[in-house]
């Protein structure tokens, strides 16, 4: 490819030599960005994508049971996605590319949304289609990973935690508030539970006070007169999400897998929804 | 030849009609697929405006957080005033450089443009690692949603860009094509190549590993 300026050649083979430039620089230009994403997406498997296989076969079905019921009601199309790693991608580049390969959501909405769990790392993100960024903002997203994803999986519940996130984004997504977080509950309810049973412990302490005056003194007795406290609805607070596997998600498992409609409607994304750690 | 005329003068004329519509025919030909690449040029550079406006978009969701971030930070972190102090300053000059028309194609104005970005970036992110000193803060849900919204925002900017670029990569392809330089010149150069975005600095410090 030895060319001298100098060297006195048929205009035609100047042409020819300007053009095979321009041919080559245009290649060059158009491969260059994409050898900069050398990323793969994972197999889009249907609406629940297991590949780290932390779910159950009833939570595995529950989840789709929910994801198909939203988008049949709503169209919006929530995807989730379990990984290993993230094989040194960001969360951020991971689940943006994946959500675009997969095309989640139509076109003409933009209206998926992927929740992204990546166990080697830890982290955990929502990526939302610029359609349902209104409904589920970035702070929305923020707070479904913060108060009710991550407190389950730090507890070792990534069924739990994976539903909940769910729950909670199809709550967003259809103008519902959230659910309380599971572990500001606990702790509030607690202090109650505390004080209740402070007052509970000294009306008995009265009680027994009194009667044991009153039996000093000769009168009849009823002991045990406010005994049924403990039945109280104070501890079943909560119990609709640490379930686990708790019977009310065994239901339909009527059409689990089969993802092949699912994916592929056009969304292309934005780069919003929020990312977290657990 | 002048025989010829004399003998039939009606079919002699047919046949320079018949020559002069394929000449139009050949031109014709030859300019179709020229219109095309010029509507595709135009439809390419709309493409890069319309990826443009998305960006700057997110650029004005970075603009109206920042008062509010600073005023936020302001109540809690009192030794930060210089550093919410040049946040605000980088905003300002951030603001106050507009891109329009030849300026896509400036490579200087670009860069101009996209430093005084990153300055407003750098500095915002200073501000937010400053401010990990203060426990008042980061317990503060008003503060969080900030935060949250700012990653976001810097998150859709960064993807924007990368739009942006992707557009721009198409134009300047069609662009550089022989056909598109040729209709280009033709038509008395109405495109000029569009300027990258240079990849942000932490873009490239984090490795891209493909599996």
């Amino acid at each position: 490819m030895a060319r001298g300026p100098s060297f006195p050649r048929p205009r035609s083979v100047r042409i020819a030599l300007v053009a095979l430039l321009g041919l080559v620089t245009a290649l060059l230009v158009g491969l260059l960005p994409r050898v900069a994403f050398a990323f793969t997406a994972p197999t889009l498997e249907g609406p629940v994508t297991d590949t780290a296989h932390v779910l159950s076969a009833t939570e595995k079905a529950n989840l789709e049971q929910k994801i198909k019921e939203f988008r049949a009601r709503t169209g919006h199309e929530v995807a989730v996605l379990t990984v290993p790693t993230l094989g040194g991608e960001s969360v951020e580049d991971f689940a943006y590319h994946t959500a675009r390969a997969w095309s989640l959501g139509s076109e003409k909405n933009d209206d998926g949304v992927l929740l992204l769990l990546a166990t080697g790392e830890r982290k955990i993100r929502i990526e939302t289609g610029k359609g349902v960024g209104g409904d589920l903002t970035d702070v929305d997203a923020s707070r479904i990973i913060r108060d009710q994803i991550a407190p389950r999986l730090k507890s070792g519940q990534i069924g739990a935690g994976l539903i909940a996130g769910v729950d909670g984004i199809i709550a967003k997504l259809s103008g519902l508030p959230l659910a309380p977080p599971p572990k500001a509950k606990r702790s509030s309810t607690d202090s109650v539970k505390l004080i209740a049973s402070l007052v509970f412990l000294g009306f008995l302490f009265l009680v027994v006070i009194i009667q044991v005056i009153k039996r000093a003194r000769g009168g009849g007795g009823d002991y045990g007169g406010g005994g049924g406290y403990y039945g109280g609805g104070y501890y079943g607070g909560g119990s609709d999400y640490s379930g686990g596997g708790g019977s009310d998600y065994g239901g339909g498992s009527s059409d689990s897998g089969g993802g092949s409609d699912f994916g592929g409607g056009g969304g292309d994304f934005g780069g919003g929804g929020s990312s977290g750690d657990y | 030849m002048n025989s010829r005329m004399k003998e039939a003068p009606s079919a002699m004329l047919a046949q320079v009609f018949r020559a002069a519509w394929l000449l139009v025919g050949v031109i014709a030909l030859a300019f179709a697929p020229g219109c095309q690449n010029y509507d595709q040029l135009v439809e390419k550079d709309q493409i890069c405006e319309q990826k443009w406006a998305d960006y700057e978009a997110q650029l004005q969701r970075r603009y109206d957080l920042v008062p509010n971030l600073v005023s936020t930070v302001k109540a809690s972190a009192k030794h930060e005033a210089d550093t919410l102090a040049k946040v605000t300053e980088a905003r300002a000059s951030a603001t106050g450089i507009k891109l329009t028309g030849d300026d896509f194609t400036d490579p200087e104005k670009m860069a101009a443009f996209q430093k005084a970005q990153d300055q407003l970036k750098g500095s915002l992110s200073r501000l937010l690692v400053a401010n990990e000193n203060y426990p008042d803060l980061k317990g503060n849900q008003a503060f969080r949603d900030l935060q949250t919204q700012l990653e976001g925002t810097e998150n859709r900017i960064l993807r924007s860009r990368e739009e942006y670029n992707n557009a721009v990569r198409v134009f300047n392809t069609e662009l550089k094509k022989i056909r598109g330089q040729v209709i280009n010149k033709a038509t008395g150069k109405p495109f000029k190549e569009r300027v990258y975005f240079a990849a942000a600095t932490e873009a490239q410090a984090a490795p891209k590993v493909s599996f």
